[in-house]
């Protein structure tokens, strides 16, 4: 294979025309991940994969086919095409189709998507790391590492569509994290976790080494509280968590052309406290899913989604951008060569707002700070209902923090959004999201009697 | 196969390393989906590689290769085995695993019907069909139908002279439907599957899977919202099976156990009521967890979890069955050639006791009767959270209205010790699970009555 991913996507595309495509568009990655995993207080594994493939998407007037292959060799890529084009002939039509997207006239530059130091990082390196986070952490004998990684990746993106998209792309991915219990005289807190991602930069394994064992120990010792109304604080982990199942399905443009959105009709009205801006920034500097075109080839760009609790836009793709009768914001999404592009926020970056941490938990008086859920994933979207137990949690009282569990929280994320009286001036992306940590007041709290 | 994999055993033996094993695996997808009437989505492809794991002094490397030639092999093997190398200056505390005596086997899987003999064409309208028949009711706001047909076959080598060829084929569908009457907005889901090929639509018929859902979405959309607190509860097979599989089996799986899940010192002692048997089966019929081996070339077998409320043993991979002493059960499973096996789950099940069914609503003067799961999670630390998508109360021994939006929370050990009646009956459900990668696993059981159980709702 001396042909480079972006003149064998090339190819493809014209073979797919010749073969019968009405339009095509192909898409390939090529990656390598170096990894060392931790378990059980030991370094379980070091690992070196690499791994590429093709993805490809063909109209038949109104129907589509995808298919795709993890060997790029001329004959696997033909019967590839085929594939796709047999299954698109047998689809049905969908009235709503209206082609692939075309080119953009510019692209944006971005800034810190791929680093060098990242892409030449070696596995004995990431061991010698990894062996130094595992002595940090348990260097406190109370506690045991369940599962930690360290690992690097960088990748090289091509895609390329018959209406003349022929874009490439490079990247790089730092990331460092773990999940801890600590344990003293029987008791035993819930899974900690802390991690760290860079695009950039190889994160510092001292500073999420202290964290997490920080984290940790101020978890034990657990408190008893009673449940009532209080006002919660949410990390940055336990907003990417809750958010994940609820905001962020709101705003994707395929759920609010459907109606599944509760806020279809609420563009340019008050949807949130007037401290709550919220922008898809797919240029994010340093962001996770930062790029210069997103999986259908259409640029990253801005979109406000909320500017001071006012809903402005929506995020959409090629398709659903049409059906909405706007354009794409480039937000589709690919999460690999095997999967067809779907909408899908890059950087999701909520405003941060005017308070220091301590003080932020010294003013709230009493109530809890909240790291992480379960059950997240059984929120309703639609309404933004979300009943769950809040666990890593501490009951925060005059700025001390005392360790709870089995704590439940519920109400509905949507609603909550508007009564937001807080936000801290620091914020961090641990996920899809950027954010301070959040104040909610008047949160039901549950607890088991 | 065999050839190409028995002259890179030898290649890895001649390195001297402790023990090293390749699987390659082939898998074809097709899936389907259909949101509000659209045909949206149809894709087809395969994949193909080969997983190499080397262990030596200790220490495990990995690699992965999508080619198969010897060449690309023995290079993802120097590769695996260089990353072994240098771990194994690092390693404190050696792996060690079981070794299993030298066996040839080939396992093909036993269809009714083939998915790949069943034209694309034929799927897409049975689905389109019953799609349709989701959206007859006004208060329907919007439908998502997925089908997915994953035919695979994994072969096996080791350095123990194993060659296992093995066939895994798995349908599945999915469906989503969300409603709207007035101000209320609700969504139900449903999920199954079949191992036996193109089957789905002759185990259960379209109109009744339909007619369910929709009955299901109704209740969600007119029912009361229930009262937060702690209440006796019946749990039907469906929630059944998501708390033994989320509340307890992640705790008996032994990666987790030993770093510390709630379960961590109890091997051996009575966590649960005397009536709470759980096992992890990998034998019984239809199940999507139901194998011959795992993806470490070992025969899986039954694991007793808990027998008359006592911790019996653990689910184990070959590292963690020398580690404890606990004979393979063959628990390892990898989404894919590209990662590692991990522990996981295959069909977890509570197994049925004395009760009829309807005895268990009998001493409840208030309550509820859960029935339906929406998702559910636990922490290592036994706290878990069920959301329940289908819900009734309990009144004086009757089931009465149904409740929308509740979930059901607590510790899982103080909910096994709350189980004081278990029913004769049994079912069995095929969904999937993440650990980091998605398994397709199975749970269930009968109906059982728990004591006491955290009701959550959003009112």
């Amino acid at each position: 294979m001396s042909a480079s991913i972006i003149e064998i996507a090339s190819i493809t595309v014209k073979h797919a025309l010749s073969r019968g495509a009405d339009e095509a568009e192909v898409f390939i990655i090529k990656s390598k991940n170096n990894s060392v995993e931790l378990e059980n207080n030991t370094i379980k594994l070091a690992h070196t994969t690499e791994d590429r493939g093709l993805g490809v998407r063909v109209l038949v007037g109104k129907k589509i086919g995808f298919s795709y292959t993890n060997k790029l060799d001329k004959e696997s890529i033909e019967k590839t095409v085929e594939k796709a084009l047999s299954i698109a002939r047998s689809g049905r039509e969908d009235p709503y189709m209206q082609g692939l997207p075309v080119p953009a006239e510019k692209y944006p530059r971005v800034e810190g998507t791929y680093s060098i130091e990242i892409a030449n990082t070696s596995l004995d390196h990431l061991v010698e790391k990894a062996s130094r986070m595992l002595n940090i952490i348990t260097h406190d004998k109370r506690i045991v590492v369940v599962w930690g990684s360290i690992t690097t990746s960088s990748w090289n993106i091509a895609i390329v569509n018959s209406n003349g998209v022929y874009q490439q792309d490079f990247g790089t991915i730092a990331f460092i994290g773990a999940e801890v219990v600590a344990r003293e005289n029987g008791d035993v807190t819930p899974g900690i976790s802390e991690w760290d991602i860079s695009r950039t930069s190889f994160p510092s394994i001292e500073k999420l080494a202290l964290r997490l064992k920080e984290k940790a120990i101020s978890n034990l010792k657990p408190v008893k509280i009673d449940g009532g109304s209080l006002p919660v604080i949410l990390t940055e982990y336990a907003v990417n968590s809750l958010f994940a199942y609820t905001f962020i399905e709101a705003i994707k443009g395929d759920n609010v052309v459907r109606g599944r959105s509760p806020y279809k009709d609420k563009v340019n009205t008050k949807v949130a406290s007037e401290r709550i801006t919220i922008i898809d920034d797919g240029l994010l500097k340093n962001g996770l899913n930062t790029s210069i075109f997103d999986g259908e080839g259409i640029p990253r760009r801005k979109t406000v989604i909320i500017e001071r609790g006012v809903l402005k836009n929506f995020i959409y793709d090629h398709y659903w951008g049409l059906r909405a009768g706007k354009e794409s914001t480039g937000n589709a999404s690919r999460s690999d060569y095997a999967s067809m592009p779907r909408v899908a926020p890059s950087n999701l970056v909520i405003a941060p707002g005017t308070y220091n941490k301590n003080e932020l938990l010294k003013e709230t008086g009493k109530g809890l700070l909240v790291d992480g859920f379960q059950g997240a994933h059984s929120s309703n979207p639609e309404t933004g209902e979300f009943s769950v137990v809040a666990t890593p949690a501490w009951y925060i009282e005059n700025g001390e923090l005392k360790a709870v569990r089995g704590v439940m929280i519920a109400g509905n994320l949507y609603k909550l959004l508007e009564k937001v009286d807080a936000l801290t001036k620091t914020s961090r992306q641990v996920g899809t999201i950027k954010s301070p940590w959040i104040r909610f007041p008047n949160v039901r709290v549950i607890v088991k009697k | 196969m065999q050839d190409v994999f028995n002259k890179l055993m030898d290649y890895a033996r001649s390195l001297g390393v402790d023990f090293a094993d390749a699987r390659m695996e082939r898998v074809e997808k097709t899936l389907i989906s259909i949101q509000d009437g659209v045909l949206k989505e149809l894709k087809a492809g395969i994949e193909e590689g080969v997983a190499i794991r080397v262990l030596y002094r200790g220490a495990w490397g990995f690699a992965s290769s999508s080619e198969i030639s010897f060449e690309s092999l023995k290079k993802a093997l120097d590769t695996a085995y260089a990353a072994a190398r240098m771990l194994s200056y690092h390693v404190k505390k050696p792996a060690r695993i079981v070794e299993l005596p030298s066996k040839t086997d080939i396992v093909r899987a036993v269809l009714k019907r083939d998915p790949r003999d069943v034209p694309v064409d034929v799927k897409i309208k049975d689905y389109l069909e019953y799609e349709k028949m989701l959206r007859g009711k006004e208060y329907v706001k919007s439908t998502t139908v997925y089908y997915a047909d994953i035919v695979g076959i994994t072969f096996y080598a080791s350095t123990e002279d194993r060659y296992i060829e093995q066939e895994k084929i798995i349908t599945w569908m999915y469906t989503w439907l969300t409603g709207r009457i007035n101000d209320i907005v609700a969504s139900v889901r449903d999920e199954r599957g079949a191992i036996d090929g193109y089957t789905i639509w002759d185990k259960w018929d379209k109109n009744e899977i339909a007619r369910k859902v929709i009955d299901r979405l109704e209740k969600q959309l007119k029912a009361k919202t229930p009262k937060g607190g702690v209440y006796p509860a019946v749990l039907a097979p469906e929630i059944v099976g998501v708390f033994v599989h989320e509340a307890f089996g992640h705790l008996a799986e032994a990666d987790l156990t030993t770093s510390g899940s709630a379960i961590s010192d109890k091997l051996g002692k009575e966590i649960a009521s005397p009536l709470v048997n759980i096992v992890d089966d990998p034998t019984l019929p239809g199940g999507f967890g139901t194998f011959k081996y795992d993806d470490e070339g070992v025969e899986t077998r039954k694991a007793v979890l808990i027998e008359k409320g006592v911790v019996k043993e653990l689910m184990v991979d070959r590292q963690y069955s020398a580690l404890l002493g606990i004979k393979p059960t063959g628990n390892a499973r990898a989404e894919s050639f590209k990662v590692p096996p991990l522990i996981r789950m295959r069909n977890t099940v509570m197994l049925p006791g004395d009760y009829n069914k309807e005895e268990l609503f009998e001493d409840i003067d208030y309550g509820y009767y859960l029935v339906s799961f929406r998702g559910g999670q636990a922490n290592l630390d036994g706290t878990f959270q069920v959301g329940v998508q289908e819900a009734y109360e309990i009144v004086n021994g009757e089931i009465g209205e149904p409740v929308r939006n509740m979930s059901i929370s607590g510790n899982t050990l103080d909910t096994l010790k709350e189980v004081d009646a278990v029913a004769k009956d049994f079912e069995l459900e095929l969904g999937r699970c993440g650990k980091g990668q998605l398994a397709y696993v199975s749970d269930g059981g009968p109906h059982i009555r728990v004591r006491k159980i955290v009701i959550g709702g959003a009112r």
